[in-house]
C-alpha cells in the first residue's frame, strides 16, 4: 500500500510540476536577446559605443612608438625604427570587413526597431553610418579603393561564393561615398558642440572637409607619381576632379565656420600654455570637435604621460620616450615670419653663449613651447634638467653615462654633477637624446605618469584649427588667396604672430609647413605626406645633413637630429658657466627613412586576394 | 619484457609511420639574369622583385624572388609550369606587357629575361689613390623619344663589403645632379674613404644612377679596389 502511495505521489509530481510552459521558455538572464537591445535606448547605445571603441588609429596617445616612424621624433630606447628604416609594403595595412559587417548589422537591425520604444533610433542610425564612413575613410587612405559593402552579406551555403566577392571600387568612389554620407546624416546627428566623443553635425562637416581635401590633393599631386595608379582607378584620382573636391572641402569648412559653434581655443594669456591646453581642457572647449575620450578609474585610460614624462620628474621608472627632432623644432618660425636655423656659432665662427639654455629658443612661434619641452622649461612645477656636460677651455668634454652623474672637474676637489638628470646621454634609455621632450598631450595632473593611474587626457581626432588649415589649403589651391590668407592668419595669430602673411608669402610650401608645426604629434603627418605625394621625396633614404632650407616642402628630412646644450667650464673666462649648443645625430640613428612608391598604398594580403580573385593588387609591390 | 615490447612497438610506430605524407623538397633550380642585349642589368640587392605564379591551385600566393645586385636571380622550385612576372613599377627599365613569361621548370632550368632599360652602363672605371676613390662612368641612353627619362642624380658609392647600394649599404658616397652632367660619356666622381674597421685595405665601389620617376636605381658592377 505504502508503495502505491509513493508511486501516486511521484506521478502527481511528474505530471503537474512542469505544466507551466514558462519553465521551458524562460529568458536566459545572462544573455541579451537581439530584441531586448532594440527596445531600449541605453542598450542600443552600449552596442553603439562598442562600435565607437573599435575605430582604428595609427599614431595616437597609446601608440607612442609610432611617432618615431618619420622625422618628427627620435625614440629613447626604442631604436628599431632608426636601424631598419625601409617601410614594408604591408605597413599601415587595414582591411577589417568583420567590423564593417557588424556596423552593417547594427544599421540593418536598428532600422527595423520600433521608434516608440527606441526613441533615439534615428540618431543612432546616423551615428552608425558616420562610424561606417569614417572606417571607410581609414581604409581608403591606407589601401586606396576598397569593396564598398553596405549591408551584411549572408552566405547561402550553396558552394559558390562568387556572389559575395566584390571588386574594389575606384578610389574616388570611396571618397564620394564618405562625402555623400556626411551630407545625408549631418541633419540627423546631434547638433551640440559640447558632445565630443560621439558623432555630431560638426564632425560630419569636419570629416567631409578632410576627406574632400585628401581626394583633391591626390587628384592634383598624383600627377607627380604616375606609377602610383591602377588602370581601373582603384588607386589614383583624375586630375580634372581636383577643383571640384577642393570646392567641396572649402564649402564644408565654411558651413562649419558659419555654424558658429566652434572656435579657436583662446582661454589662456600665455600662448604656449594656451596651445598645450587645447588638448587638456575638457570643459567647454570650443576648438575640439571629436575625440577618443578616456576616463580615470573606468578601465579606459591612456599612457602617453607615463611613456613620455620627463625622466627627472617621472612618477615611474620610465618616461622620456618621444624625443622631438631638431628637424621639427627648427621648423617653428621666428615671430617675424622668417625661418631660422639654430646657430651655435656666429658668422665669424665664434661659439655663441647663453645665460639660460631657453634663450636659444626665444622669439619663436609660441607653438614651439606648447608642443615641445625645451631645456630649462617647467613641467608639473619642476624644471627639466637637460644639459649634456661641461665643455672645457680646450674644447674637450666632461660628461657622464648616467642621469645626473657626478665627476670632479679639473682644478676642483669635490665631484659635482656633470650631466642633466634628463640627460641627454647618447644611447641612454629615457634620456632626452635629441635634447627635447614632447609636451603636447602631456598630462600635468599628479599621478598621470603612474602605471596604476594613467591619464584621462583625450585624443583629439578633429579640431577647429585643422578645419581652418584645410580651408586655407583648399582656398589657396582654388586661387582664392584672400580667403586662404584670412584662414591661415587666424591660426597664426593664435600662435603669437603679429604680422599677417601676405599674398606673396602664401605658397604651397607655406601650407605644408603650417600643418607640420600646428598639427605635429596629432597623427596627420603620414596621410598628409601621402596625399601631397611628397613622402618619397622627403623620406628618400639618402643620408643627408640636417637641412638649412627650412620651410621647403620637398626638402629631405629622414633622420632625427638633436641639439644639445653644454655648460662652459673655464674659470676666469667671462662666459664660464654659460650655455653653448652642439648639433648632434643620435648614434642609434643608423639609417635614413625610406618610403618607396609601393608604400603609397599598403599591400593587400594575399589571403584576401586568394579568397576573392576580383581584388587587384596595389602598384609597385612585390 | 612486455614493457620492452611495447617500447619497441611505439618506437617502430614513431619512426616508421609517417613516411606517407612527407613531400620531397624542391630540387630544380630556376635561374637566369635580367639583361639587355646579353649584358646584365645591375640593381640594388633585395629591391627589385619578380613574382612566380603556378596556376591551378586554390591559392593565388606568388613565390617572390629578389633580383641580386648583379642582375641574376635563382630559386629552388618543384617541377611545373610557372608564369614569371617582373613586379610592375620596379627596376630601372620600361614595363611592357611582355614582361610576363611562361616557363616550364623540369630539372635545372635557365631563363634569361630581356628588358628595355632607360640607360645602360657602357663602362665604369675606378681608381684609388690614398684615401680618395675616383670613378669615371660612361652611360648609354637606350630609350629615346617619348620613352626617354632624364637622369636625376648619379652617385658613387663605396662600401666595406661587396654589397654596395644606396639603402644603407655604403660607408660613403658622393653625387652629381643629372642637370649638371654635360656628357653621358664623361661622368666623373670622387669620394673620400672614411676610416675603416680592422685596418681593412680594400673597399668596393660602384656607380648608382637615379633616373627621374623611376624608383630603383641602375648600377654599375661592384668592383673591389685595393687601397
Amino acid at each position: 500500500m505504502k508503495r502505491y502511495i509513493s508511486l501516486l505521489a511521484l506521478l502527481v509530481v511528474v505530471f503537474t510540476a512542469c505544466d507551466d510552459d514558462k519553465f521551458l521558455t524562460r529568458q536566459p538572464t545572462n544573455i541579451l536577446s537581439e530584441q531586448a537591445i532594440w527596445e531600449n535606448n541605453d542598450m542600443a547605445f552600449s552596442l553603439l559605443s562598442d562600435l565607437y571603441a573599435r575605430i582604428p588609429e595609427y599614431q595616437t596617445v597609446n601608440n607612442s612608438g609610432s611617432f618615431g616612424d618619420f622625422d618628427e621624433a627620435f625614440l629613447s630606447g626604442w631604436y628599431g625604427q632608426f636601424e631598419n628604416t625601409t617601410y614594408g609594403y604591408s605597413n599601415w595595412r587595414y582591411w577589417d570587413y568583420g567590423y564593417i559587417r557588424e556596423i552593417n548589422l547594427f544599421i540593418e537591425n536598428c532600422g527595423k526597431a520600433d521608434e516608440k520604444l527606441l526613441t533615439d533610433k534615428n540618431v543612432f542610425l546616423a551615428e552608425a553610418r558616420a562610424i561606417r564612413a569614417i572606417v571607410y575613410f581609414e581604409m581608403v587612405k591606407r589601401m586606396g579603393g576598397v569593396p564598398l559593402i553596405l549591408e551584411p552579406l549572408v552566405y547561402d551555403f550553396g558552394g559558390d561564393p562568387t556572389y559575395l566577392q566584390y571588386p574594389r571600387k575606384k578610389e574616388h568612389e570611396i571618397y564620394d561615398f564618405i562625402i555623400s554620407e556626411m551630407d545625408e546624416i549631418k541633419g540627423t546627428l546631434l547638433n551640440n558642440w559640447e558632445v565630443k566623443s560621439r558623432a555630431t553635425k560638426g564632425l560630419a562637416l569636419a570629416v567631409k572637409c578632410r576627406a574632400a581635401l585628401y581626394a583633391a590633393s591626390i587628384a592634383k599631386y598624383g600627377v607627380n607619381t604616375p606609377s602610383v595608379t591602377l588602370p581601373g582607378g582603384e588607386v589614383g584620382i583624375a586630375a580634372s576632379k581636383a577643383d571640384q573636391y577642393y570646392t567641396t572641402s572649402l564649402n564644408a569648412a565654411k558651413e562649419l565656420m558659419q555654424d558658429g559653434s566652434y572656435d579657436l581655443y583662446k582661454k589662456k594669456s600665455d600662448l604656449s600654455d594656451n596651445f598645450a591646453n587645447i588638448f587638456l581642457d575638457k570643459a567647454k572647449n570650443k576648438e575640439v570637435i571629436w575625440v577618443r575620450d578616456y576616463k580615470l578609474q573606468s578601465g579606459s585610460v591612456q599612457r602617453w604621460t607615463q611613456t613620455n614624462q620627463p625622466y627627472s620628474m617621472a612618477e615611474e621608472q620610465e618616461g622620456g620616450r618621444i624625443n622631438p627632432s631638431l628637424n621639427l623644432v627648427q621648423s617653428f618660425e621666428m615671430l617675424d615670419n622668417t625661418y631660422k636655423s639654430f646657430d651655435t656659432e656666429d658668422a665669424a665662427g665664434n661659439t655663441l653663449y647663453f645665460d639660460e639654455p631657453g634663450q636659444m629658443f626665444d622669439g619663436r612661434d609660441a607653438r614651439l613651447k606648447g608642443t615641445i619641452i625645451i631645456p630649462g622649461t617647467f613641467f608639473k612645477g619642476k624644471q627639466v634638467d637637460i644639459w649634456a656636460g661641461y665643455v672645457l677651455a680646450d674644447g674637450s668634454i666632461v660628461t657622464g653615462t648616467n642621469f645626473g652623474e657626478r665627476k670632479t672637474l679639473p682644478g676642483k676637489d669635490l665631484p659635482q654633477q656633470v650631466v642633466g638628470y634628463d640627460g641627454p646621454v647618447d644611447g641612454l634609455e629615457f634620456s632626452a637624446q635629441t635634447g627635447f621632450y614632447v609636451r603636447k598631450h602631456l598630462d600635468p595632473t599628479i599621478g598621470s605618469g603612474e602605471r596604476g593611474t594613467g591619464s584621462e587626457v583625450w585624443w583629439v581626432r578633429y579640431r577647429y584649427g585643422e578645419v581652418l588649415l584645410n580651408a586655407a589649403e583648399a582656398a589657396f589651391e582654388l586661387g582664392q588667396t584672400t580667403d586662404a590668407l584670412s584662414y591661415i592668419n587666424e591660426v597664426r595669430e593664435r600662435a603669437g604672430f603679429e604680422t599677417d602673411l601676405t599674398a606673396s608669402d602664401l605658397t604651397f610650401d607655406r601650407i605644408v609647413h603650417e600643418r607640420k608645426v600646428e598639427l605635429a604629434f596629432e597623427g596627420h603627418q603620414l596621410w598628409d605626406m601621402k596625399r601631397w605625394r611628397l613622402a618619397h621625396k622627403v623620406w628618400n633614404g639618402e643620408q643627408v645633413e640636417l637641412t638649412s632650407n627650412i620651410g621647403i616642402a620637398d626638402e629631405v628630412s629622414n633622420r632625427p637630429y638633436g641639439l644639445w646644450p653644454y655648460k662652459l667650464y673655464d674659470p676666469g673666462n667671462p662666459n664660464d658657466g654659460k650655455y653653448l649648443f652642439k648639433q648632434v645625430l643620435p648614434s642609434r640613428v643608423k639609417q635614413a627613412d625610406r618610403f618607396r612608391m609601393g608604400n603609397y598604398y599598403s599591400s593587400i594580403s594575399e589571403d584576401v586576394i586568394s579568397k576573392n580573385p576580383k581584388i587587384v593588387k596595389n602598384p609597385n609591390q612585390n | 619484457m612486455r614493457q620492452l615490447l611495447i617500447l619497441l612497438a611505439v618506437s617502430l610506430m614513431l619512426f616508421a609511420s609517417c613516411e606517407h605524407d612527407n613531400y620531397s623538397q624542391p630540387e630544380s633550380v630556376l635561374s637566369g639574369v635580367v639583361h639587355y642585349n646579353g649584358k646584365p642589368i645591375h640593381v640594388a640587392s633585395k629591391q627589385v622583385g619578380m613574382e612566380l605564379y603556378e596556376h591551378g591551385w586554390d591559392k593565388k600566393h606568388n613565390i617572390g624572388i629578389n633580383i641580386d645586385q648583379d642582375g641574376s636571380y635563382s630559386s629552388k622550385l618543384f617541377d611545373g609550369d610557372y608564369q614569371v612576372v617582373l613586379t610592375p613599377g620596379q627596376g630601372p627599365w620600361k614595363m611592357t606587357q611582355a614582361d610576363t613569361t611562361e616557363v616550364k621548370v623540369n630539372g635545372d632550368t635557365k631563363l634569361d629575361i630581356a628588358v628595355e632599360p632607360y640607360y645602360m652602363v657602357e663602362s665604369a672605371n675606378f681608381s684609388a689613390a690614398g684615401t680618395t676613390v675616383s670613378g669615371k662612368l660612361t652611360l648609354d641612353q637606350i630609350l629615346t623619344g617619348s620613352d626617354a627619362r632624364d637622369i636625376e642624380k648619379v652617385f658613387l658609392y663605396i662600401n666595406s663589403t661587396a654589397f654596395v647600394d644606396g639603402n644603407g649599404n655604403n660607408i660613403a658616397n658622393s653625387a652629381v645632379l643629372g642637370a649638371d652632367v654635360s656628357s653621358l660619356s664623361d661622368i666623373n666622381l670622387q669620394v673620400e674613404v672614411p676610416e675603416l674597421l680592422d685596418a681593412q685595405t680594400y673597399i668596393f665601389a660602384r656607380f648608382g644612377i637615379k633616373i627621374a620617376n623611376t624608383e630603383d636605381m641602375l648600377f654599375s658592377e661592384a668592383v673591389k679596389l685595393d687601397l
